[in-house]
């Protein structure tokens, strides 16, 4: 049979997309970036994807190094 | 002004007052626990141990996120170590494809008791893109649990 000369839906289907701020691009076409940040209360790890000179995707883990302490104090009676 | 972080001042007062359930070991109406949820403010917000409720006054807006924030994650049941008491949400608070900030707090919240307030957490501020923040718990220990009273 003759080809109609369209992609076919499996071809379509191979080529890895994510989302970003301009809809689902090629993964293969943008610029992946990352980097990692410490202090005393996090450590975070930075992920964006770049089209150019656009960021169009950024995400952003942060682990808590310690959460937050309350005291109940007591005091002496008499 | 700044976000703040801090165990909110009426929550000291509302626990010795038994408003807030973070287990089902309860002794009022209803023995189930209360649910808790994480809500996300702009870094020009101003949350702090003064806050007493969630309010959509500074909280981030935003492509995929909804007010009021994130149900939170309560599969762990407070516990104590020492003269410790803690709890810890049992996973990770995570705001996925959204477009927000830039966030520097979360607001911990009583969902079930009028939105009461229980902490604020800040981070280093953030701006998300189309895509995931993620706010990985502390170890659930007596030493760096996210809520402990000492």
């Amino acid at each position: 049979m003759e080809s109609l000369g369209l992609e076919t839906t499996e071809n379509k289907m191979e080529e890895p997309l994510i989302y970003t701020s301009k809809g689902n691009l090629p993964i293969a076409s943008l610029e992946y970036r990352h980097g990692w940040f410490e202090s005393d209360s996090e450590i975070s790890f930075v992920e964006e994807y770049w089209m150019g000179d656009e960021m169009v995707k950024r995400s952003v883990h942060t682990k808590l190094k310690k959460g937050l302490d309350t005291a109940l104090e007591q005091a002496i009676m008499g | 002004m700044a976000n703040t972080q801090a165990v909110c001042t009426s929550f000291k007062v509302e626990i010795l007052n038994g408003h807030h359930a973070f287990g089902t070991a309860v002794t009022r109406g209803a023995t189930t626990k209360d649910d808790f949820k994480a809500a996300l403010y702009l870094s020009s917000a101003t949350v702090n141990a003064s806050t007493t409720a969630y309010s959509a006054t500074g909280e981030v807006t935003g492509t995929g996120y909804s007010a009021g924030g994130i149900a939170v994650t309560n599969a762990t049941a407070p516990t104590s170590s020492g003269t410790t008491a803690y709890w810890t949400p049992s996973a990770s608070l995570t705001y996925s494809t959204v477009t927000i900030g830039p966030t520097d707090a979360v607001l911990i919240y009583n969902s079930t008791q009028t939105n009461k307030a229980v902490a604020v957490y800040t981070f280093s501020a953030q701006t998300v893109t189309a895509g995931t923040l993620t706010l990985t718990m502390p170890t659930n220990d007596a030493s760096n649990a996210l809520l402990r009273i000492a």
